[in-house]
């Protein structure tokens, strides 16, 4: 059953994924950090949506859907555009291409991904793991 | 110098956000910077998945980044996202790289082995 973007929901959903991800505990065990997804809207979509993520050594501490940029100040920022950040969640385009392209972009301290690359390729994967859709 | 320029009017593609704040670090570095400053020359930085390229300027002891490839650089390298992440974050040596077919390379290999310093970050 598809999960709606941007809910409590779909953050425990994609905690769940990331727990029992064997991949991704393996590639982020030294990952320290907690960040957004922060949905823009874009020509076809309105709304804006952000879900935090609180990630520390291959674990998922806290996920939550956020109404307020500020009320968390993460050290990263994934975010991009409805349509390009749906495509990702739809699995129809490749997550570190749309990076490269710059459809999608990351703030943060550059030198940990850069550091461990797989641990963003793999919570990628788990939140391409289950099905979402977007609210109207 | 504090700071690698963006081509006037341009936005980088993520490869060359990516690769502008490692630069921007290395270069505060003065043994660094020194070990570029007197440079002339154009390189290419290519990942292999997407085809995304940027491409570095070094003239007059300024450094310059622009998006895509330019025709004929001084020297390229080539690599997907992980092996270039693993060279960029010092985790993976640029030679031992080279030697394993992870980086592809072309050009002067000196130049190259020059610019590991500022795109290494140690």
């Amino acid at each position: 059953m598809a999960v709606l973007f941007g809910t409590q929901e779909w953050a425990d959903t994609l905690k769940k994924a990331v727990e029992t991800s064997q991949a991704y505990k393996e590639a982020a065990k030294n990952w320290e950090g907690d960040l957004y997804i922060i949905v823009e809207p874009d020509a076809s979509y309105t709304h804006r949506h952000i879900v935090y993520l609180d990630l520390w050594h291959g674990e998922c501490r806290e996920a939550s859907g956020i109404e307020d940029e500020g009320e968390k100040s993460p050290k990263y920022r994934i975010f991009g555009p409805f349509t390009n950040m749906k495509q990702i969640l739809d699995k129809k385009v490749d997550a570190v291409q749309s990076m490269m392209t710059g459809k999608i972009k990351v703030k943060g301290d550059m030198a940990q991904i850069m550091k461990m690359p797989r641990a963003t390729v793999e919570l990628v994967n788990c939140m391409t793991s289950f099905d979402t859709v977007f609210p109207d | 110098m504090t700071e690698v320029r963006v081509k006037k009017g341009e936005e980088l593609n993520g490869l060359g956000a990516m690769l502008k704040e490692i630069l921007d670090q290395n270069i505060k570095d003065p043994g660094k910077y020194r070990s570029v400053r007197k440079l002339s020359a154009s390189v290419v930085i290519k990942e292999a998945t997407s085809g995304v390229a940027v491409t570095l300027i070094l003239k007059g002891g300024e450094i310059e980044i622009q998006n895509d490839a330019v025709e004929k650089p001084t020297a390229y390298m080539e690599a997907g996202f992980e092996n270039l992440a693993h060279i960029t974050s010092g985790q993976l040596n640029p030679i031992v790289a080279l030697l394993t077919r992870k980086l592809k390379s072309g050009g002067n290999p000196l130049l190259l082995l020059k610019i590991s310093n500022i795109m290494v970050l140690k």
